[in-house]
Formats: C-alpha cells, sequence, structure tokens
C-alpha cells in the first residue's frame, strides 16, 4: 500500500476485506508494480493487492483497438490496472511485468478529469464515452470493492457522460439493486462455451454471465455485447453460428443496445513480451500478419469472418447495431 | 523437469553448521570460500563472510559453475530486533529490505503460502548497539547486499530471506555466542527445511511447453537438415504451437533427406514448418 494511499476510503474498505493480510507500505506503487525480475504469470498463481493513488494522466485518449463508437470523444481510464481473470488473449500479460492488482483509491480524482474534459469536448454535439474498464475487469471486483457502484453513482445526472464497464463476470447482482441509468452501458464479452474454457479459463463459464446478461436487460440496464476477440479455431464458423443461435435463444437481440466484433490483435510488442515468456496458449504459436505495429489475423481473413459472423448476427439484431474492429 | 538447486547464504559459521549437519552437506573444495554441497538433495551452502565485501564476489564465483535458470538462492541468518516486536529466536520471512545508506528497496516475491511472520528488515554497514533506536525494522548486515547481488541473476520469486532475532541490539555482551546461534537455528530447523521444501515447488507451478524430448527433437532437427540460427528459433516456435495443439503427442517423425544445396535446405525447413503447423 502506499503511504499515500492509506487515508482514502476505498484503501480502508480494502484492508477491512482482507484483515488478516501482511501490509507493506511503500512510496510509490512502481517499486513493487514495475520492479525488475517478476514472472507475471507466477505471480498470477499467488496474486497480490496493491493500492495506490493515481497521479496524472488520469483519463487517456480512447485507443485505436476498439471500435469506432460514432463520436471523437472517446476515452478510458484505469480504475484498476490487471485483471483477476488472465485470459490468454489478454494485452495486460505484455503491457505489465507484474500479475498483480493495483487498485487507484482516489477514483474522485480520476472522475473530476472527466468532468474537466467533458466540459471541453471535441465535439461539443457528442457525448463523451469512458471506458473505465479498460486494463481490468471492474465488475469482478465488486464483491471486494464497490468501484462499479460508485462509478455509477458519479455519472448519474451527467447527461454528456457515457461510462462503459465491459466485464466477462456473473456479478450484476452486486449492483442489481442499483436504479438502471441509459448513461451507463453494461458491457459483456461472450465466447462460445469451448473457447471459454480453453482461452477464458479463470472467468465465469458463459451460462453465468448470460445469466447476468438477462437480469441486467430485465431491469432495464443498457447492454452491449462484445463478441471481442472472436477466436478463428478449426470450425470457428459452425462453431460460433451455433454459439449465436443459442445465445439468441435466451437474449432479445432487440433488447441489446449493440454488439461489438473483432477478432484477435496486439500490439505487436505485447504479443512479441508474451511469446517470449513461454505462454501455455496456441494463440501465441499461430500465423498472423503485422500491420501498424499491430499483431492481427491476416485482413482478408479478418474480413472474410467478420462479414460472416456479421451475417449470422444479423438474423438477430440489426446490422447499425454491430460495431466491427476494422 | 530440471531440479531445482538450493542454495542456502550464510554469513556465519554458527549460522552455517546447523544446516551442514542436518542437511549433511559436504565441503566442496573447488571453492577458496566455504562451500558445501548435498548432490542427493541438491542442496549447497555458501558463506560469504560478515559485511557486504565478499558478498558479490562469492556469489558470482559460485554461479560461474551453474546454470542461473535452476538455482534459488535463500539467505539463512541472524538479525537484531527490537525487543517490543521480536522475541529472541522468533523466525521472520522478508517482505522488504532497505539499507541505511541507500535509497534502493528491494521487495522479495513471496509467492508460496507459508507459515512464518512476515517483516521489512534494514542492511546497516556496522553492529548497533543502541537499541535499534533508528530502526523500525529487523536489522541485519547482509540481506540488502544479497538480494542486490542474487536478483541480477535470478527472478525475484527464487531468492528468500529468512532471518531469526539473535538479540536486541543492546551491546557486544548481549549478542549470543555461537554455540546459542546454532542452537537457536537447531530450535527453527523444521520450521525452516519445511520453508525450504516448499520453495523447491514454486517453479513447479510453471512447467515449460516444450518438453526434454522435444528439445532433443529439434536438436536433432536442426544437425541433421543443417538448419540456421533464426531456423532454429522459427522451429522451436511451430514446435511450441504443435505440442499445445496436440498435447502430448510426440512431435512428427521427419524422413527425409539431408539437404544437398541452400534451396534444398530451404525447402526441407518449409516442410518441417508446415509439418509442425498441424
Amino acid at each position: 500500500m502506499e503511504k499515500d494511499a492509506i487515508e482514502y476510503p476505498l484503501a480502508k474498505i480494502a484492508l477491512s476485506k482482507f484483515t488478516g493480510s501482511t501490509i507493506i507500505k511503500v512510496d510509490h506503487y512502481k517499486d513493487v508494480f514495475n520492479r525488475k525480475g517478476q514472472n507475471f504469470q507466477m505471480q498470477k498463481l499467488s496474486m497480490k493487492l496493491i493500492l495506490a493513488k493515481k497521479r496524472e494522466p488520469l483519463l487517456y485518449e480512447g485507443s485505436g483497438m476498439i471500435q469506432d463508437f460514432d463520436t471523437p470523444n472517446v476515452f478510458y481510464n484505469t480504475p484498476i490496472l490487471n485483471c483477476l481473470y488472465n485470459c490468454d488473449y489478454c494485452f495486460l500479460q505484455g503491457m505489465y511485468d507484474s500479475g498483480n492488482l493495483v487498485v487507484f483509491v482516489n477514483e474522485q480524482d480520476m472522475m473530476d478529469a472527466i468532468d474537466a474534459r467533458v466540459s471541453d469536448p471535441k465535439d461539443s454535439s457528442k457525448p463523451t464515452v469512458v471506458s473505465i474498464s479498460y486494463n481490468t475487469d471492474l465488475l469482478a471486483m465488486e464483491n471486494i470493492l464497490p468501484l462499479s457502484r460508485r462509478w455509477i453513482d458519479y455519472v448519474r445526472g451527467k447527461k454528456d457522460t457515457i461510462i462503459e464497464i465491459r466485464t466477462k463476470s456473473a456479478l450484476f447482482n452486486a449492483i442489481s439493486d442499483m436504479n438502471p441509468i441509459d448513461n451507463v452501458i453494461l458491457s459483456w464479452t461472450l465466447s462460445p462455451e469451448n473457447i471459454c474454457s480453453q482461452y477464458e479459463a479463470a472467468a465465469p463459464p458463459l451460462k453465468r454471465r448470460v445469466n447476468s446478461v438477462k437480469n441486467a436487460l430485465a431491469d432495464g440496464w443498457k447492454v452491449r455485447l462484445c463478441f471481442d476477440p472472436i477466436i478463428l479455431v478449426e470450425n470457428w464458423f459452425e462453431i460460433y453460428s451455433r454459439f449465436f443461435n443459442e445465445l439468441f435463444v435466451e437474449l432479445n437481440g432487440n433488447q441489446i443496445k449493440d454488439v461489438t466484433l473483432g477478432v484477435f490483435r496486439m500490439n505487436k510488442d505485447y504479443f512479441n513480451r508474451i511469446r517470449k515468456r513461454d505462454p501455455k496458449s496456441d494463440i501465441y504459436f499461430s500465423e498472423y500478419s503485422i500491420e501498424k505495429g499491430i499483431v492481427a489475423v491476416e485482413s482478408q481473413e479478418k474480413e472474410l469472418a467478420m462479414n460472416e459472423i456479421q451475417n449470422i448476427l444479423t438474423d438477430f439484431i440489426s446490422k447499425d447495431k454491430i460495431l466491427i474492429w476494422k | 523437469m530440471i531440479q531445482k538447486l538450493q542454495c542456502l547464504i550464510t554469513a556465519l559459521k554458527a549460522e552455517s553448521e546447523p544446516f551442514i549437519h542436518h542437511l549433511k552437506l559436504e565441503k566442496d573444495n573447488s571453492f577458496d570460500f566455504p562451500c558445501f554441497i548435498n548432490q542427493r538433495l541438491n542442496v549447497e551452502l555458501i558463506g560469504v563472510g560478515v559485511g557486504k565485501k565478499k558478498i558479490e564476489s562469492r556469489i558470482c564465483d559460485y554461479l560461474k559453475s551453474k546454470s542461473h535458470e535452476i538455482v534459488q538462492f535463500i539467505n539463512i541468518g541472524v538479525a537484531g530486533g527490537k525487543k517490543d516486536k521480536a522475541n529472541i529466536g522468533e523466525l521472520f520471512l522478508i517482505n522488504e529490505i532497505h539499507d541505511e545508506n541507500s535509497t534502493q528497496k528491494y521487495y522479495p516475491d513471496i509467492l508460496i503460502d507459508h507459515d512464518m511472520t512476515e517483516s521489512s528488515i534494514t542492511t546497516v554497514e556496522n553492529p548497533i548497539h543502541d537499541g535499534g533506536k533508528k530502526y523500525d525494522t529487523l536489522v541485519d548486515m547482509e540481506a540488502h547486499e544479497i538480494f542486490s547481488i542474487c536478483s541480477k541473476f535470478v527472478p525475484n520469486h527464487n531468492i528468500a530471506i529468512i532471518k531469526l532475532v539473535s538479540d536486541y541490539m543492546s551491546g557486544h555482551e548481549s549478542f549470543p555466542k555461537p554455540s546459542t546461534v546454532s542452537e537457536l537455528f537447531i530450535e527453527k530447523m523444521d520450521e525452516i527445511i519445511h520453508f525450504i521444501n516448499q520453495f523447491k515447488l514454486i517453479d513447479k507451478m510453471i512447467t515449460p511447453i516444450l518438453f526434454e524430448k522435444d528439445m532433443m527433437w529439434v536438436k536433432n532437427a536442426k544437425k541433421k537438415y543443417l538448419l540456421t540460427v533464426s531456423q532454429v528459433d522459427q522451429l522451436i516456435k511451430y514446435a511450441k504451437g504443435y505440442r499445445l495443439r496436440n498435447n502430448e503427442n510426440p512431435l512428427p517423425e521427419l524422413e527425409i533427406q539431408t539437404p544437398k544445396t541452400k534451396k534444398n535446405q530451404k525447402d526441407t525447413f518449409n516442410f518441417i514448418r508446415e509439418k509442425l503447423k498441424t
């Protein structure tokens, strides 16, 4: 725990959840998080919680790795670094040397930074969209730290600000007592069950995620479905066709705000760093092309796959609601 | 699975003797400093003397004949404690290391479950006799330098610092006799050995993708098909993909001729690569 973080309410909540833990006080979280000689995957097997205070920058320009959301006012922030889950295809493995979790306890400073940006938008006719769960899975932490709840409370009534909480968790019930609001998008990443078990082993199984989606929709929340990344395994077309057919028996496509689609892609440096660390996933030992510093499925194959997937999806959801990473 | 080699590092003879005896370590005369080994247990012990000055040279000399990837370092030694915070003979696993003369701090990566109390420690240049008024931590004379040197060679999670409180830093006369120091370690021997055994298992948490027989396959392919260094790197990458897709199936049989020309060599490599894509 950073010495500067001790007095924040969120730090106190965290400490109350881990009463038996050993606390090491540090000057700066990077003294621990960025130290040399760490092993990301080994630390994932014995994750430590680092409580810290976020300094500037408190808000980042939207990444080119995400879909275009019809507004230039797209940003993300990092209430947490790293994720409870450890999906094979996740860029965090290549982004950080540490597998430990950093929670920034000064969420009010991050909120103030958004307010300041919203007051001076790039395009004042459009809302500002902030992804608050870009480098983590915020909702997955909700039983430990009520961060999603606090962010939803923050954005309530701010009509020019939209926050997106992207998750694979099944913890919608942790916020189900809250009244839904239009400027919060709850986004669930969903994959066919065999993709979940092979590449998202630590995340909740598909069925539990879908139950959370159903409950969120029933309560009136805006829900985005993220089929991203689509993993082009052998027989991917059959696998994803069956998956969508089964999924949209459970879910009403008309109730979904939109869906995002994208193939596996990653910053080249992250990809190479992960591959050097001997990851136990065939994803890092498959054939890709590299364009503009991004490792991705070869563009013809990507386009073909995205078109095919889009075609299947249009049976369930209107085309204008399908956002594709290109 | 490659066996880990555990290297215990001690400063005083009184610290090392209980372990030499308990682990049946035998003197290795190939070093010009104290080094004791038990090949069956894969445990070795080196003495680095009191203070920092000989630590770097001895650890570097020791490592000259070892593969760094397989070594774990465990510093076991005495420390001064504060009277109100520690009991004589109490064991601590160190989670933070300061040095009185440096702003550099180290944080060992403790990845295994253990039953010891954790503590921070400050490494000092000279013995402290005033009860350690200035320090809020345990105090010793080696841990910082040991961690600093060892962490240049092995990952943090393969370094552990275990300290036993020997005195309250209240003057020469309060420091126990060597025989008493040894007795304190003997009393805690089971606890320390349990930790050492657990610590050895760390690297089993993550195993390499390629089996030993796979690496042999790569080595043979390199030799038979005259592969370049870059081709071998690629071959390893494709072999890893094959291994992950094919569980325990052996890498494919390669019944092809040794290439005779440069073009033939490239074609051969491409053929092997295609085989590994399955």
